[in-house]
């Protein structure tokens, strides 16, 4: 059996536990049998094996429309719901300014201006002797991959698009028309193709109205109106009552790296995902303009309204305890990202995978935070800890301004919390499709498959230099 | 899938082959302990080789004690069982031929 081990981690290029386990040829390729195996033991109670992502390839767009992968594709285990996990009382929810979070004025707001400074300067202090010593994860060529993917992180974005493309008018035909459905499928099957991993779709309507903030990332004011056309100008961004759809996407992360946070080098997989949503953006706002429609995206990623609310309220995941969304294909390891248009959309509906019920028990990402901010208790709650978080949502929620004050302090964006997480590990493997399937279905075992979590030895691991030995697949989508 | 579905339908003929050529009397529980066995051993091939894929040390040898060792356990049970019965049978043939000789 130790063959098998060392083939696998032989063709990963990960020579010293190849060497450990001995040495293995095969004429099948690993891919070919995993798969093979996976849907070999369907009918033995494996059914829910992952499916394996390739970049989709189409000749028109009505092979776009019929293909597999226009539909919503999720796991059979995936029960959608009329109301979200995460209870939500519409009357008490209001929009929300971005500025009072912690990437704006929140973390001043709750530290004060001296401890801000004095976190900066511990942070700075600490990279120049992590550097100085070598620090495992946090030597030079860690801070270079670091830096090199955070500088492009953010791309500029255009709320508007650009508007490169021809419209209907300018071709002198009229605009692309089908029904919601259609449209639906066309819609993910060129995000698909553009790098999206799932896409959800939620209609807008007074409630959900309230998940765009008041104040943009950048502070622009953000006015939903009954108005022809969207506007932007030095101070606000207008989208029309017409564009009632919203678009929520995910891009998919590196599992690999996602593990190996909150190290410098493995900070490139989140840098990498947030730079990839606008590169999506920017095309598809093209082509919706060239079918006739209006699309609006986010001037930055996080931007226009709250990634998680439209992710839940869409179906894309779960709440947990972290605040952030549980994806059932790939739990925490993607980047959310939305859009706003006018073309009749299909909405999707929420979706229970026993997410919250698994956290209630779980408590793992609580225990082992290195800022010990992630509530431990057992109940959600209605009671927000500070002004940067908004009331309206039974969740749990985490001490912003101690988790922001760590990554301060450390020079990284932390995420330990998704690198520990049960839910976050590849699908590859059968246990964890039968682990997620069952806890979608009873709660009995959840105790269970939180102590099989550390007994399988899951999760992140802290041989940060073992990173530079790794091949990694393209973006390190594994 | 089509492989590892024509392997599995070769090991399964030609097992089916080899106990009507002996002639082994296999009961319905035997067969039912074996499939067990047998799904529990694929089970425990499939995650390791997923998790020595995603590089996790402790992960593969986990799955290998704890399904491997119940798939091996059944597995022997599966053939242990006819085969003591079968020479059982044989010895008993082999006393009443002598008996007789
Ligand atoms: S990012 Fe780090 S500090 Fe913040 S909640 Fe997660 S584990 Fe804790
Ligand atoms: S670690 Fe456990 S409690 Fe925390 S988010 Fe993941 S499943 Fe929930």
């Amino acid at each position: 059996m130790n063959h098998l081990v060392s083939f696998a981690f032989e063709k990963r290029g990960h020579k010293a536990m190849a060497k450990k386990y001995g040495k293995y040829h095969s004429t099948m390729s690993r891919r070919d049998f995993m798969k093979a195996l996976g849907l070999g033991g369907a009918g033995l109670g494996m059914a829910s094996m992952a499916p394996v992502v390739n970049a989709p390839a189409y000749k028109d767009m009505d092979e776009v429309l019929s293909s597999s992968e226009a539909g919503l594709k999720r796991p059979s285990w995936v029960k959608e719901v009329d109301r979200p996990t995460a209870e939500i009382d519409w009357d008490l929810f209001e929009r929300f300014d971005y500025g009072e979070v912690m990437f704006v004025r929140g973390f001043e707001k709750a530290m004060g201006e001296t401890y801000v400074r004095w976190a900066s300067q511990v942070g700075r202090e600490n990279t120049t002797r992590w550097l100085r010593q070598g620090k495992p994860g946090f030597t030079l060529r860690d801070y270079a991959l670091d830096r090199g993917t955070a500088s492009h992180a953010f791309p500029a974005a255009s709320f508007l698009g650009h508007r490169r493309s021809p419209t209907p008018a300018s071709l002198g035909v009229s605009r692309w028309e089908g029904t919601p459905e259609e449209n639906s499928r066309m819609v993910r099957g060129i995000m698909r193709l553009l790098g999206a991993d799932d896409i959800a779709i939620v209609e807008l309507d007074e409630n959900t109205e309230k998940l765009f903030y008041t104040f943009d990332t950048d502070g622009k004011k953000i006015n939903i109106e009954h108005v022809t056309n969207p506007d932007e100008g030095e101070d606000y961004r207008t989208i029309p009552k017409r564009c009632r759809w919203v678009i929520v996407y995910t891009i998919k992360m590196s599992y690999e790296l996602v593990r190996r946070l909150p190290s410098w080098s493995a900070g490139a997989t989140t840098y990498l995902g947030y730079a990839q949503g606008p590169f999506l953006q920017d095309r598809f706002q093209e082509v919706i303009r060239t079918l006739g429609y209006t699309c609006l995206g986010e001037s930055r990623p996080n931007a226009l309204g709250t990634s998680t609310g439209f992710g839940v309220l869409g179906g894309l995941g779960e709440m947990s305890r972290i605040e952030h969304q549980i994806t059932p294909k790939r739990g925490l390891s993607v980047r959310v990202f939305k859009m706003v248009t006018d073309l009749p959309l299909e909405p999707t509906k929420p979706i229970n995978t026993g997410v919250m019920d698994f956290c209630r028990t779980c408590k793992k990402c609580a225990e082992l935070c290195p800022a010990n901010v992630i509530s431990s208790s057992t109940e959600t709650t209605w009671e927000v800890p500070g002004p940067y978080k908004r009331p309206g949502v039974r969740s749990w929620f985490k001490i912003d301004p101690r988790c922001i004050s760590y990554w301060r302090q450390t020079g990284t964006a932390c995420g330990f919390c998704f690198a520990v997480c049960p839910l976050t590990r590849p699908q590859s493997s059968s246990y964890f499709n039968a682990m997620r399937s069952t806890i979608s279905r009873t709660t009995a075992f959840n105790g269970a498959f939180r102590r099989m979590d550390d007994m399988l030895g899951w999760g992140a691991r802290k041989d940060y230099e073992s990173f530079w030995d790794l091949e990694f697949p393209v973006y390190g989508w594994d | 899938m089509f492989l590892i579905g024509m392997l599995v339908g070769m090991a399964v003929l030609g097992l089916v082959l080899f106990i009507n050529h002996r002639n082994i009397d296999v009961r319905w529980y035997e067969w039912l302990i074996g499939v067990l066995g047998f799904g529990f051993l694929l089970f425990t091939i499939q995650n390791v080789m997923a998790a020595a894929e995603g590089y996790w040390e402790t992960a593969p040898l986990v799955f290998l004690w704890l399904f491997g060792t119940p798939s091996l356990v059944l597995l022997i049970i599966a053939v242990l069982l006819p085969w003591l019965r079968h020479r059982g049978k044989n010895r008993k043939g082999t006393v009443a031929e002598n008996a007789q000789g």
